[in-house]
């Protein structure tokens, strides 16, 4: 081969194309060795002499659309456009080749036949392939979630919205067109929407707003509008693109919660004035017991204690004896009108809680107990108490009264023993404290009523009392957020238990 | 006019306490000095002699005021007593029903010397009087 022919042969079997040549009749009259290669033949020169149609690799189809492609170019004499085509390989196996012929002239300029060269485009083809795929499920990702999608230019013209604004809206497509949009959203949303817009555009920062949009069936719809903006690798901004989402449900779902909150918080307003008007009707109520009813108690009693005194000669025995039981029932009835006064105030006393020394105020009572009381505890066990959380003026009315209680309770003992202690915190939300005594108990099945107005389960004259200081301590307690029961068994003694919530723990 | 000899202007209006306390003040040998007034008006008018200005013949050494009265209540009378000039200095001490807190804490701001709680218990209620009435009579001594 000549110096000039070798190099040609080089450039040939070099080129990363499959090149080949063919007579009028399709007759190959040479290729490269990639051609040769992709017919499974040895060398190129074993092509030679043969047409598509011989080769048992390509389809009918492949061969004769190859061979119509050939005359095309040599009737019109007119290269082809490049043309992405299947070809079988020898193997089998089907690639895809992007391939341009051209005629070739001889130097008379008559057509002797075409040269064609194909690129393998099988991997390009497979990752276009790729690519539509992902676009097109992202597309319908988008489509699915969204009402619109939309793109504008850069400076925020030229908006396109899929499906049209105007099939939407049911607007005319020229008022609705470009910047026109904003004659579809609702009058009131108007000027937040522009500036919306147009704040994003200018800043180049994501656009998020929501607005009502005009539907064709005459609804407004809530419009969740979001875009961002699309930079270039080389960080200029190209364009915009958005989806437009229907959230009108969400949204009216959100105006009628605010609207049953606005409702409740109204009723709760008006329930709390009702209370207030409660509260004050009866502090005149308390007032008026505690003047009104009192008057008439003085003179019963006064009257009755001049007549003992002054005309005891003038009267027997058993008259004597009627005055007393006058006068016992009338400072009965005063005790019963001071109890009454004390728990209807114990209801309207703001309640001052603070951290202090349960121990101190049970000593503090027990003092003040000892020094009423003429038959002393014969025992008195009192534990370590811990520091609570209360208001401790009433609180010590609580102590108070258990205590006093117990005493009352285990007096007729041979030897009365009262233990006062707490127990240990469940879990820190709250404190208990207990009185016990082993005095004469009662009966576990009229324990409901233990803790009711004016409510006894004992003989008055077994034991006095007007039946309101368990009730005044359960008042306390419930103002406190705590709790109060107790346990007994008739004849072996009760314990009275009172629960507060620890500091900080919601009520 | 306060009638000459007077020495304790209860002014109260319940009758029954009114006996009541006449007999308190009986059994101590106080009556002769006791003038009972009905209302805050009546009570006024005693002190301050009507409208002549004229001024009061004696001081009173006490007045036991009750604060529900009608016409003027007890809380006015006691105003006008420790706010004038002439009659700021007699002691005043009220004797009422009420324990409710606002009404001891006004008395007391309005320079009521002292308050008493009237009891239920008659025996309580003598005693209360006996010891104002000795306390004020015979054991203080009087501004001049």
């Amino acid at each position: 081969m000549s110096n000039s022919d070798q190099i040609l042969d080089l450039v040939l079997n070099n080129i990363p194309q499959g090149v080949f040549w063919k007579d009028r009749n399709s007759i190959y009259l040479g290729c490269n060795r990639i051609v040769a290669r992709a017919m499974g033949m040895e060398s190129p020169s074993d092509l030679i002499g043969k047409s598509d149609d011989q080769f048992p690799s390509l389809t009918r189809q492949q061969a004769e659309s190859f061979m119509r492609m050939d005359r095309q170019v040599m009737e019109t004499g007119l290269p082809m456009a490049p043309l992405v085509e299947p070809m079988n390989r020898f193997d089998g196996q089907t690639i895809w080749v992007e391939t341009t012929k051209v005629p070739l002239y001889d130097s008379s300029g008559q057509i002797i036949g075409v040269l064609g060269t194909w690129q393998d485009v099988t991997e390009r083809r497979r990752a276009e392939e790729n690519l539509r795929q992902s676009e097109l499920r992202h597309r319908s990702l988008v489509t699915a979630i969204s009402e619109m999608v939309w793109t504008s230019n850069a400076i925020g013209g030229r908006l396109m919205v899929d499906p049209p604004l105007e099939v939407f809206t049911g607007m005319r497509h020229d008022q609705v067109r470009g910047a026109g949009w904003l004659h579809a959203v609702h009058p009131e949303d108007r000027p937040r929407a522009e500036v919306a817009w147009t704040t994003a555009v200018t800043s180049t920062s994501p656009y998020d707003c929501e607005f009502r949009l005009l539907r064709a069936d005459g609804q407004w719809r809530h419009i969740h509008s979001r875009g961002i903006p699309i930079v270039d690798p080389s960080g200029r901004l190209q364009e915009w693109i958005g989806v437009g989402i229907d959230v009108t449900d969400s949204r009216l779902a959100d105006l009628r919660i605010r609207k049953l909150n606005d409702d409740l918080e109204q009723r709760v307003r008006d329930r709390t004035a009702e209370l207030e008007a409660a509260n004050k009707e009866l502090e005149a109520f308390s007032y008026s017991v505690s003047h009104d009813l009192r008057a008439p108690l003085r003179a019963i009693d006064g009257f009755s204690r001049i007549l003992q005194s002054d005309y005891a000669s003038g009267l027997p025995a058993e008259g004597q004896d009627f005055l007393r039981d006058i006068r016992t029932n009338t400072r009965m009835m005063g005790k019963l009108l001071d109890d009454l006064l004390s728990f209807s105030r114990l209801g309207r006393q703001a309640i001052k809680k603070q951290r202090f020394s349960s121990r101190s105020i049970v000593e503090q009572c027990l003092n003040e107990l000892s020094t009423q009381n003429q038959n002393s505890v014969a025992r008195l066990e009192l534990a370590d108490l811990p520091y609570c959380w209360g208001d401790p003026t009433l609180l010590k009315q609580v102590w108070l009264n258990l205590v006093s209680n117990a005493i009352k309770y285990s007096s007729r003992r041979d030897t009365p023993v009262i233990e006062i202690g707490a127990t240990a915190a469940t879990g820190s939300a709250e404190r208990i404290f207990f009185v016990r005594d082993n005095g004469v108990g009662f009966d576990m099945r009229y324990a409901h009523k233990l803790f009711g107005v004016f409510q006894r389960l004992h003989r008055a004259e077994d034991y006095e009392g007007t039946g309101v200081g368990l009730a005044i301590v359960q008042r306390i307690v419930h103002r406190h957020g705590g709790r109060v029961w107790a346990e007994s068994e008739l004849n072996r003694g009760a314990t009275f238990y009172f629960a507060l919530p620890e500091q900080g723990v919601a009520q | 006019m306060i009638e000459s000899g007077i020495e304790i202007l209860l002014v109260e209006d319940n009758p029954h306490d009114i006996k009541l306390a006449l007999h308190a003040f009986r059994s101590h040998n106080l009556i002769n000095r006791v003038q009972v007034v009905r209302d805050g008006a009546e009570a006024l008018n005693v002190i301050f002699a009507g409208d002549q200005g004229e001024s009061f013949v004696n001081c009173p050494k006490v007045i036991l005021l009750d604060l529900k009265l009608p016409l003027i209540d007890g809380i006015e009378v006691l105003r006008r007593l420790k706010s004038d000039e002439r009659t700021r200095q007699i002691p005043v001490v009220i004797m009422t029903a009420s324990s409710e807190e606002p009404d001891i804490q006004t008395c007391y701001q309005l320079g009521a010397n002292s308050y008493i709680v009237k009891p239920v218990d008659f025996d309580q209620f003598t005693a209360a009087v006996r010891d104002i009435g000795m306390y004020w009579l015979l054991l203080n001594h009087p501004s001049q």
